[in-house]
């Protein structure tokens, strides 16, 4: 990724409610965890 | 909103401070989420927080709704329908007489203005600094009076993270009870939830789950409020953007995870992980938090406004334990 569009993303992020930003958080949290937890259900 | 880059310093001596409280809390026998808040108190009331490190050290309020997300992914919709209609007319009856109580005391006992007891009701009604902001905001009070009765709530906070751990511990009151009192009495989310894991898991999803349920009433309750001073002053317009403006978003994040974990999608060992980072970023929250309570603040909130507040929590705790009590 170029330095411009890291700089998109990080701008983004800043703009955005502290709200909906605990709920990318935590939905990236629970992605990991799904991904590489070894004892994934399906 | 967080501006990533201007965060990271203050981050680092979060994960510090979270490290540290871990570390700490069995050799000093003090459960490491009230010893974060010590933590973080006692560093921003000694030697300071310097003005580079804030940014990051002021991000405790996004560990707080993140780890409340991700609590949803241990909390199943059984638990709460079993209990649910019991506890909710719980809720809504101590968020009616807390309001009630402290518009009365603030009014005719202490004689203070109309919106400054405004805002300290929804202050103690509903969700501590968040609905004072709200409800600030959705009145247009004073910023002056918005800081003040802040300054209210985070003293108020501040007795309630000591004095409800010890008299759960002196009634050794059963798990549930103790965290839908705590959920549905005390002020600010942060130190409910604190105080509810302090006590027990149990104890501690209860208290969040409560808290999360009252805390989505601060829409509400800052449309009324705003309808009420608006119509005071000659205006008969119904300002319906407050409910969606005011409402948490992060609860719904919350929903979803307590949706996916009651469908069973996660295995014990992916819930036992997501407790794990559950608990790290309460540490880290509530770190932040600590540091946010300064003394000063606390001193220039005053006498009169922090009595009548203490005095609703005091009368609406014992009405609020004594119904736990009895019907849970």
């Amino acid at each position: 990724m170029s330095d411009e569009v890291i700089g998109e993303i990080f701008a983004r992020w800043s703009d955005l409610d502290t709200d909906w930003q605990a709920v990318i958080v935590g939905t990236a949290i629970v992605a990991l965890v799904v991904l590489f937890d070894p004892a994934i259900p399906w | 909103m967080v501006d990533t880059l201007k965060a990271l310093p203050g981050f680092v001596l979060l994960c510090f401070g979270a490290i540290l409280a871990r570390s700490l809390s069995t050799l000093v026998g003090v459960h490491e989420l009230l010893l974060a808040i010590a933590l973080g108190f006692l560093l921003a009331n000694s030697v300071g927080v310097p003005a580079r490190l804030r940014p990051g050290t002021e991000t405790h309020t996004l560990w707080l709704a993140a780890g409340i997300v991700l609590l949803g992914a241990s909390v199943t919709i059984d638990a709460i329908v079993e209990a649910g209609s019991v506890v909710l007319l719980l809720l809504f009856g101590t968020v009616t007489v807390t309001v009630l109580t402290a518009e009365t005391l603030a009014r005719n006992v202490a004689g203070l203005t109309g919106k400054f007891s405004s805002l300290l009701a929804a202050g103690a009604g509903i969700c501590g600094v968040s609905a004072v902001v709200a409800v600030g905001g959705a009145i247009r009070a004073r910023e002056t009076r918005i800081a003040y009765a802040a300054g209210v709530v985070l003293l108020v906070d501040a007795i309630t993270i000591v004095v409800y751990p010890a008299v759960g511990a002196v009634l050794d009151l059963p798990a549930n009870v103790f965290g839908v009192w705590a959920g549905i009495s005390m002020l600010s989310t942060g130190p409910v939830v604190a105080v509810g894991f302090a006590h027990s898991e149990i104890a501690g999803q209860w208290a969040t789950t409560t808290k999360l349920a009252r805390n989505t009433l601060i829409g509400a309750v800052a449309l009324g409020y705003a309808i009420y001073y608006t119509r005071r002053e000659g205006d008969s317009s119904v300002p319906l953007d407050v409910l969606w403006v005011e409402f948490p978003k992060f609860v719904l994040g919350f929903l979803l995870f307590m949706g996916l974990a009651s469908a069973g999608l996660f295995s014990p060992s992916q819930q036992a992980t997501i407790g794990n980072a559950v608990e790290w970023l309460f540490l880290l929250a509530f770190v932040g938090l600590g540091t946010a309570i300064r003394l000063d603040d606390l001193r220039r909130a005053g006498i009169a406004p922090a009595l009548v507040v203490v005095a609703t929590i005091a009368l609406v705790s014992v009405l609020s334990l004594t119904a736990a009590l009895a019907v849970l």
